[in-house]
């Protein structure tokens, strides 16, 4: 059992400046949770908290049962993976990885053995007599999961584990992060700011903006149904496209209105658009596979733009173009060949189904 | 291959001007010093024709200082010195840096009070150690008058035969406790917080910390400090002057020798050259040279480090 309980927690530096604000969550046990925002929304202050490395201003924070706001690291049974590693650099990885078996008395035949069944995991075996500095980063990472690993804590705290290595090794340590999470079956609160290892290795995703929680919800609810414009932009890669639009009637047939085009709106959000006024301004939001640029649209909703950039990726290609006269760019997704050329006319076909709107100020999804 | 004589015409002249010092400030003194070292030089000899006017004696000037008994004395007195300055001067100043690392109120103004007295000339420092020692009115003395214990040292702590060489010790570790806290803040302010923070999640109280943390890391730091400590204590000649008033400090009796109780293997050495003996004083500081190296190499063996 390792549940986690966030319960109206606030930190406040010495400052005054509050980075965490009414903070409500409970990360069940088990749990792969994310905490996912851009730089400076308090993520890894949070997970901090939870470490019992920053004190909380205000609220109560719970592991399992028990109010731990005031107790110390070692007494909470956590275990954390830093950023940088943090790996002792004068010992060997053997060392490291027992040196909080060490601390508690463990006998020594002991350690060795948890050691060498952990490094077997891990793949490290190899290197347990080396130093930090000669490792790579990916081995240091594996160490540093090791030494977490080998204390057997109730929650595993990941900050920011794969920012650090390469594109190749980070996708490579992701599936193995996923794997031994169902190895170790424990909880895991788990903080980044790329949206791809959220949605790859999450349960939950926790998005977060200036201290706020922003949504809670599985990859997949955050990604078809996100509560407001900002973790619709911040959830999907390449980012969703949006933009202001006016709510028009004619007749029953309720249109948004932007500056070169006009797209009915789809009967589920109907009424809820109706209690809003007509003629405001909404944010109008578009997922860039959910436009299909073609070189003609035969009686199909679409919007014609010129194409600026191309960018093939191989296996499919963005198709960049100027949604509107400041040159706001949007970009669609499509295969490997897209129909259209770059300078050409193109109408960028889009499935008013598949449409997120948003109140004016982002805060809200209609629906 | 003309290429490279111009390479290294232009290397060398860039050179030159530090060769010259080199050569006539550091080369020549050390391979003079080793001829007198072997010769018989007193201050009858001509220093118009130094290579020409001493009698080669081989070496006699070593055989006789190894068979010395005031230079033995000198180099055990060093060794004590050593043994009082060098471990307390490191510990002291790995306190302060650990203390000054901390957050606390002033510490701008702390680091710079403790590393004052290293800018403080040596004489000015002994000149003020003699006051504070001095009997009767010397702030030790007066402190302990207030305190019920009248003239506990009537002749000054530097007149004590037993008390001298530990003062001067402990004026001396006072002293350089600031440069020390200086090359330890350095050191710890290079180990990343989040090592603590590792270790905090690990289990580890300060104390495992202090002794499994910040000691391995900035052991090069002790390395350099006991080696640079050997060689001031191997050397030490200016403290002793000023604070014995150019005497060595107070005889005491050894096996029937009277001998000086602060009479540093450095000191020893300047009052040989004083005295007109400068094949021995060379050959003295050779001797020294060597046991600076030996000590050098034992301490970079036993504190070798992996970083």
């Amino acid at each position: 059992m390792a549940r986690v309980t966030f319960k109206n927690i606030y930190k406040t530096y010495d400052n005054q400046i509050t980075v965490i604000k009414d903070f409500n969550l409970v990360i069940q046990d088990k749990e792969f949770l994310v905490l996912v925002g851009p730089s400076g929304c308090g993520k890894s202050t949070t997970l901090r908290m939870i470490a019992g490395l920053e004190e909380v201003s205000q609220g109560d924070l719970f592991i399992d049962d028990t109010r731990v706001n005031d107790v110390h690291p070692k007494d909470r049974d956590i275990a954390m993976v830093f950023q940088n590693y943090a790996l002792y650099p004068h010992m060997s990885v053997r060392e490291n990885m027992g040196f909080s078996l060490k601390l508690k008395g463990v006998p020594k035949k002991e350690i060795h053995t948890k050691v060498d069944e952990v490094a077997k995991i891990l793949g490290i075996e190899d290197y347990l007599d080396r130093k930090p500095k000669q490792l790579s980063g990916g081995q240091r990472q594996r160490v540093a999961m090791g030494r977490a690993i080998v204390r057997n804590p109730k929650v595993f705290l990941f900050d920011e584990p794969l920012s650090n290595l390469d594109a190749k090794l980070r996708v490579q340590m992701r599936i193995e992060l996923a794997k031994l999470h169902k190895q170790l079956n424990t909880t895991i609160v788990y903080v980044t700011h790329d949206q791809v290892e959220a949605m790859t290795l999450a349960d939950r995703i926790v998005v977060m903006k200036d201290g706020f929680i922003q949504q809670v919800g599985t990859p997949l609810e955050l990604y078809n149904r996100p509560q407001n414009a900002f973790v619709g932009g911040f959830i999907g890669s390449p980012e969703m496209n949006q933009i202001k639009v006016k709510i028009q009637q004619q007749k029953d047939q309720l249109t948004l209105l932007g500056s070169n085009f006009s797209i009915p709106v789809p009967e589920a959000q109907k009424q809820a658009l109706l209690q809003t006024n007509i003629g405001d301004e909404i944010i109008l939001g578009i997922r860039p596979q959910d436009m299909i640029p073609q070189k003609q649209a035969e009686n199909k909703i679409a919007i014609h733009r010129e194409v600026d950039v191309i960018e093939p990726m191989g296996g499919e290609s963005y198709v960049y173009f100027s949604i509107d006269e400041a040159h706001k760019t949007w970009i669609a997704r499509c295969d490997g060949a897209p129909q259209v050329k770059e300078g050409e006319k193109a109408a960028f076909v889009i499935d008013p189904e598949k449409i997120h709107l948003f109140t004016p100020d982002g805060s809200k999804r209609i629906e | 291959m003309k290429k490279n004589l111009k390479e290294n015409f232009v290397a060398y002249s860039y050179l030159t001007p530090f060769l010259a010092v080199f050569l006539v400030f550091l080369a020549y003194p050390v391979f003079y010093s080793m001829w007198i070292s072997l010769h018989k030089a007193t201050i009858y000899t001509s220093w118009y024709s130094p290579f020409t006017s001493m009698k080669y004696v081989g070496f006699e000037h070593y055989i006789n200082i190894l068979t010395d008994i005031e230079f033995w004395w000198s180099i055990g007195l060093t060794f004590i010195y050593g043994l009082l300055t060098i471990p307390t001067g490191i510990m002291l100043s790995l306190l302060l840096a650990i203390l000054l690392n901390n957050k606390i109120k002033f510490k701008s103004f702390f680091r710079s009070a403790y590393f004052l007295p290293n800018v403080l000339d040596l004489l000015v420092i002994g000149i003020i150690w003699i006051l504070i020692f001095s009997p009767k009115y010397g702030l030790v003395d007066m402190v302990l008058a207030k305190i019920g214990i009248h003239n506990a040292f009537p002749d000054g702590i530097l007149g004590s035969p037993y008390l001298c060489l530990p003062a001067i010790a402990f004026a001396m570790v006072l002293k350089g406790a600031g440069f020390g806290m200086i090359l330890f803040l350095t050191a710890i302010q290079n180990i990343s917080e989040s090592v603590y923070e590792a270790a905090d999640i690990d289990g580890a109280s300060w104390h495992h910390k202090l002794m499994y943390i910040t000691i391995p890391l900035v052991k090069p730091i002790i390395l350099f400090m006991t080696i640079t400590g050997t060689i001031s204590c191997l050397t030490a000649f200016t403290e002793i002057y000023a604070m014995t008033s150019n005497t060595g400090g107070p005889t005491v009796q050894v096996f029937g020798h009277t001998l000086r109780s602060a009479n540093l293997a450095g000191y020893h050495l300047y009052r040989s050259f004083s005295e007109g003996a400068y094949g021995k004083a060379a050959a003295i500081s050779f001797v020294l040279l060597g046991i600076a190296l030996l000590i050098s190499f034992i301490n970079m063996k036993w504190l070798k480090s992996d970083n």
